[in-house]
């Protein structure tokens, strides 16, 4: 088995609320993270995504003006974004099922639901490190495979049937 | 180059030993790795869970909690303030926002400050702003929402076990349930009216 150690990876944590940021924070450097940089809003955050490139992406979903949403689909720009494939994990009050599909549409990776625990966190990070799903890429969409659990047969089997069909996969 | 699958076209191996597949209009790029090369250390423990690093999350938190009263305090003013902005504003020119993440806000921390009830009160209050437009919102019942949060903060009120919590949230229930017969009857109102008209 293997587990992560936080010491290494580099995190960007953004949310407009200073209690919360802190404790994200908090509970980083329990994991043994060195590298944590906070952005208030989305539009802050992208420029410090720029900036530090961190290794995973923590995020809320509700701030002014710029909100995870928006900022999510900006970073998995393939053409422009510094690393589209970065771990964005959404951190969020929000439980309902509309708002987990409009996340995982937008590219979240992994969506965290409050009250936050470290145990949650530390589950989430391990996920996107140890077993980060393949990146789906079509027209309409760049992210992570929407689709827990994806094998690799899955693939083969839709390819033969998009390949004799002539349709493609489809915005898988 | 790792190839295996006879459908993929293109296949296209990167440096870092990311692989790429197309199949159709589809891309499947699959990750060479390199998070995991970087993070990943092997572990004794069965279930893949560093226990250290989360009980070490967990001290960490358990030394901040001393501020959470405070911050609590801090947040539950801030939903106030953004209540009576919202109330005392002409209908026409009311911003839900500021009242909405005030609520959200609560409503995601609060049971980590220790005030699960007061994090449950202001996800209903969230999801009412959330779900009704500002010019139909019941003002009364926002204004119950808010002083909920306020009594069960300033009473410390930490468990459902608490009389005074069992009366609060009964109170809240009967204002919901009162606003909810009511938006019932004007709707059974207007389409009576329809069918006659």
């Amino acid at each position: 088995m293997f587990r992560v150690d936080c010491s290494r990876l580099r995190f960007l944590v953004i949310d407009d609320n200073g209690y919360m940021r802190r404790i994200i924070r908090t509970l980083l450097h329990g994991f043994g993270t060195r590298e944590v940089f906070e952005a208030e809003d989305g539009a802050a955050g992208l420029e410090s995504f720029a900036t530090h490139l961190p290794d995973v992406v923590i995020t809320d979903w509700s701030m002014p003006v710029f909100d995870g949403i928006e900022l999510t689909k900006m970073i998995r720009q393939p053409d422009t974004s510094p690393n589209p494939f970065v771990p964005i994990i959404m951190v969020t009050g929000y439980a309902e099922r509309n708002r987990v599909f409009e996340a995982r549409d937008a590219g979240v990776s992994e969506m965290l639901v409050k009250p936050i625990s470290a145990k949650g966190l530390y589950a989430r990070i391990a996920k996107v490190v140890l077993n980060p799903r393949p990146f789906i890429r079509t027209e309409n969409y760049f992210g992570p495979d929407r689709r827990h659990l994806v094998k690799a047969d899955q693939y083969k089997n839709r390819g033969a049937v998009a390949a004799f069909t002539g349709t493609g996969m489809g915005n898988a | 180059m790792r190839s295996n699958n006879t459908f993929a076209q293109n296949e296209t191996p990167e440096s870092d030993g990311t692989v790429a597949q197309d199949f159709g209009d589809t891309r499947v790029i699959h990750l060479g790795g390199t998070l995991r090369a970087k993070a990943a250390v092997r572990s004794s423990d069965a279930v893949g869970v560093d226990e250290m690093s989360v009980a070490a999350a967990d001290a960490a938190m358990k030394d901040l909690s001393g501020d959470f009263q405070n911050w609590m305090g801090d947040e539950v003013n801030r939903l106030i303030a953004a209540y009576e902005v919202f109330r005392d504003s002409p209908p026409d020119q009311r911003d839900v926002g500021p009242l909405f993440r005030a609520s959200h806000d609560i409503r995601g921390q609060a049971a980590v400050f220790g005030f699960p009830i007061a994090a449950e009160i202001a996800g209903s209050l969230s999801k009412l702003l959330d779900k009704i437009e500002p010019d139909y919102l019941p003002i009364q019942l926002v204004a119950h929402h808010v002083d909920s949060v306020k009594a069960i903060y300033r009473n410390n009120i930490r468990d459902y076990a608490n009389p005074v919590a069992t009366q609060i949230i009964h109170n809240l229930r009967r204002a919901i349930d009162r606003v909810v017969d009511a938006r019932q009857r004007a709707m059974q109102e207007e389409i009576r009216f329809r069918r006659t008209t």
